[in-house]
């Protein structure tokens, strides 16, 4: 009894600790995250310029939203470059960590800071870049191409609204390469290496290895991987922004930078306001839906 | 409260990133638009050392000093006026005009003006509705000799019900040709175009040699409106047209005379006039492309002649001639027309109420659109709004003085993003992107431009 009641209040003294510590984390999380969704909803209610004159206008910019064919062109756009972005990012990180992680292969350590060095640059730098890299008259693929005598691969790069997202998220995609590298590197290691020794007995080849024994055990990492690619894409605007400013017209426009242009450009704070609810919530069904999908509570009631 | 405004918008963008797992991989750049130092000066009165503080931030970069002429003189006079006040401490910050133009809404909605801003015509409106910019009508009208100094009109775009709120800094032309008067002749034209369909023809003839007619770098996508359908459309729908679109009583851009402007900017665009990479490259890349001789001409502005002066190749630059849009049939009355005007004001923040730094601040404002900076301005070929400039017309460029001649008989129309609601010009400038790769009908264009406006007028 005696001992029990002590170890009551030693439990009750951790989890106060735990709480304390966990407060300021908290209370910062609420004051940048939790306040801003509320004052952006309450702010959403509004038709306001940005100025002292506010008017109530209840849900009407929803229910303009709804019908914004633009906002839902972006939002298109936004889930044709996570589509690209959850492929190439992940699927690409995925053949390159089964690679370095396979004995044949030197200087890892190399092409792991490598591939990993374009995440640590800035957004804004690498969409410069990649304007340059694009650019019709100077920029280094149609060089390249006129070099060898293709000149009539060359193209304006950046101006073709029918190409537009995949050139865009040419860029997305390279710099991410390495970050969901880590992720699933990291997953990669923990898997016993028994397994694989086994496996190599049995004459799995080094294909049947990665897709039969690999890719089911690091199931909850590529999930997690999938869902950061979402929830990253959902927000992309820097890369946009400088490359192409949402162009030619509103071909590569995406939910962000609309937010963005209908903030400080149309000066509609209120509308704007809207729309990234609006963002929050497609991305919360988004993820959530993904989830869903990749988990499937249901099949697992069965067995 | 109002303060965290912008930056929770802002954090809201970024929030999808918390939905799945709580990690933030921030890549959103949102940071660099939120309000920043400049804003707590305007808010105490006198800094430590006694000295009264004026807080200005300008869409004019010191850098400019030596180039452009209103920059020069700007800075010439802003630095006098100091020496002659040491009691004054003035805080000043400079950005380039795209960055100026998102980070004086931000400090608007934030409750944060500065004393002293630059106020583009298009926001008149806007900012006086919100209360961020104060009536200067009884300053001017105390100091008639100021306010009488400008040419006519001049203060048109930042008044507001009789009430005026700007002064004004520059005068400009924005849709002038910049043509290359070599590469003219030598397909057969020894002066620009009269006519339309002159214009197509020429266009074919550069074509067939494989030189651009045209270069234009619509990437912030405010040329294509700025520099060219200003002044096309108005060779169609007539001033009267663009006078009836601002007040909001009975033109459309639906009306047949817009639509067939669009509608000649495309045909033009069809036959191959613009480079190919016109969305993709910006004001400044279709300098060096007119330069290096990749291009037969330019539409830009005034801004453009000082330009041509310093940093032209010798031969471009004594090949450059001036030149208006060519008329069209069926068009409106005045056919010699091109777009232009005063676009840019200096206004003080109506949060300037303390009665010694409000006439500070006014006496500054004097100062900074004054006779030197007018002189200064015209001596580097700007183009000022200050009615009689004195400066030694021998030494400045060429062009300049071409531009004045040409101005004699031409008459300055509208420019449509000095005046009309920036959502209605951002839809604009957006579909023409469009229109000019063919994307769009001109017909559509003008259904989603109207679409726009119809809200404004609503509110």
């Amino acid at each position: 009894m005696k001992k029990s009641k002590k170890q009551y209040a030693m439990k009750s003294d951790i989890k106060w600790g735990i709480i304390i510590c966990l407060l300021p984390a908290l209370l910062i999380y609420t004051y940048v995250v939790v306040v801003p969704i509320f004052k952006a909803f309450y702010l959403s209610l509004y038709n306001w310029s940005g100025g002292a004159k506010m008017s109530f206008v209840g849900l009407k910019n929803y229910s303009i939203l709804l019908k914004d064919t633009a906002f839902w062109d972006s939002f298109a756009n936004n889930i044709w470059i996570t589509i690209l972005c959850v492929i190439g990012q992940i699927g690409i990180a995925f053949i390159f960590s089964a690679l370095l992680s396979a004995r044949f292969m030197k200087l890892k350590s190399i092409h792991r800071v490598v591939a990993y060095f374009p995440s640590t640059i800035s957004a804004v730098v690498v969409g410069f870049v990649w304007m340059f890299i694009f650019n019709y008259d100077y920029g280094l693929i149609n060089s390249l191409l006129r070099a060898v005598g293709l000149d009539k691969l060359a193209s304006a790069w950046l101006d073709n609204p029918a190409t537009i997202i995949l050139i865009v998220s040419i860029p997305l995609i390279w710099q991410y390469i390495g970050y969901y590298m880590v992720i699933i590197m990291a997953a990669m290691t923990s898997i016993d290496t028994s397994i694989y020794e086994v496996a190599e007995i049995d004459g799995a080849s080094g294909i049947q290895r990665a897709l039969k024994i690999t890719l089911p055990l690091i199931k909850s990492s590529l999930l997690v991987a999938t869902m950061l690619c979402i929830a990253g894409n959902m927000k992309i605007f820097d890369h946009i922004y400088v490359m192409t400013n949402g162009g030619p017209g509103t071909s590569s426009m995406v939910m962000a930078l609309d937010v963005y242009k209908t903030t400080f450009i149309k000066n509609r704070f209120g509308y704007a306001s809207a729309m990234s609810i609006a963002i929050l919530i497609l991305s919360l069904l988004l993820v959530g839906g993904v989830r869903l999908l990749v988990m499937r509570p249901w099949k697992k009631e069965e067995n | 409260m109002k303060k965290q405004i912008v930056a929770l918008m802002l954090s809201v963008v970024m929030v999808g990133s918390f939905a799945g797992c709580g990690n933030n991989q921030s890549v959103v750049g949102g940071e660099s638009e939120e309000p920043s130092s400049a804003a707590s000066a305007s808010e105490t009165e006198k800094t430590e050392s006694g000295k009264t503080e004026i807080s200005l931030l300008v869409d004019v970069s010191r850098d400019v000093v030596g180039e452009s002429g209103y920059g020069t003189g700007f800075y010439t006079a802003l630095d006098d006026w100091q020496k002659a006040h040491p009691d004054v401490e003035i805080n000043i910050e400079e950005m380039d005009q795209t960055s100026y133009q998102t980070k004086i809404t931000a400090l608007g909605s934030s409750d944060d003006m500065p004393d002293l801003f630059m106020l583009k015509g298009s926001w008149t409106k806007n900012f006086v509705d919100n209360g961020w910019v104060q009536d200067i009508t009884e300053d001017l009208d105390a100091d008639t000799q100021w306010r009488d100094a400008y040419i006519e009109g001049a203060f048109e775009y930042a008044t507001q019900d009789g009430k005026i709120y700007g002064v004004p800094r520059e005068s400009l032309s924005t849709g002038l040709i910049f043509y290359n008067a070599d590469m003219w002749s030598e397909i057969g034209y020894d002066e620009f175009p009269t006519t339309w369909d002159e214009l197509l023809d020429a266009v074919q003839k550069f074509n067939e040699k494989g030189i651009t007619a045209f270069v234009m770098g619509n990437k912030p996508n405010w040329p294509a409106e700025s520099c060219w359908l200003s002044t096309l459309g108005d060779r169609f729908t007539g001033p009267d047209w663009t006078s009836s679109i601002l007040k909001g009583d009975g033109a459309k851009f639906t009306d047949d005379t817009f639509v067939a402007a669009l509608t000649a900017f495309k045909e033009l665009a069809d036959a191959g006039a613009f480079n190919a990479d016109i969305n993709s490259i910006d004001d400044q890349e279709q300098q060096s492309v007119y330069f290096n001789k990749k291009a037969a001409a330019v539409a830009n502005g005034t801004w453009f002649i000082p330009t041509v002066d310093t940093t032209a190749p010798e031969d471009v630059k004594n090949a450059t001639k001036l030149a208006v849009l060519p008329s069209v049939t069926g068009g409106s009355e005045n056919q010699n027309t091109v777009s232009g005007g005063c676009v840019w004001f200096t206004s003080i923040s109506n949060k300037v109420q303390d009665v010694a730094k409000r006439e500070l601040c006014i006496d500054l404002l004097k100062a900074v659109t004054g006779k030197q900076v007018g002189d200064i301005t015209a001596s580097y070929g700007g183009v000022t709004p200050w009615a009689n400039p004195e400066y030694d017309t021998t030494k400045v460029p060429e062009l300049y003085n071409e531009y004045l001649k040409l101005m004699e008989t031409t008459v300055n129309v509208p420019v449509y993003d000095a005046c009309m609601d920036s959502g209605v010009i951002e839809t604009m400038n957006q579909g023409l992107q469009s229109l000019l790769i063919g994307e769009k009908t001109p017909e559509a264009l003008a259904e989603e431009i109207q679409l726009e406006q119809d809200q404004v007028v609503m509110e």
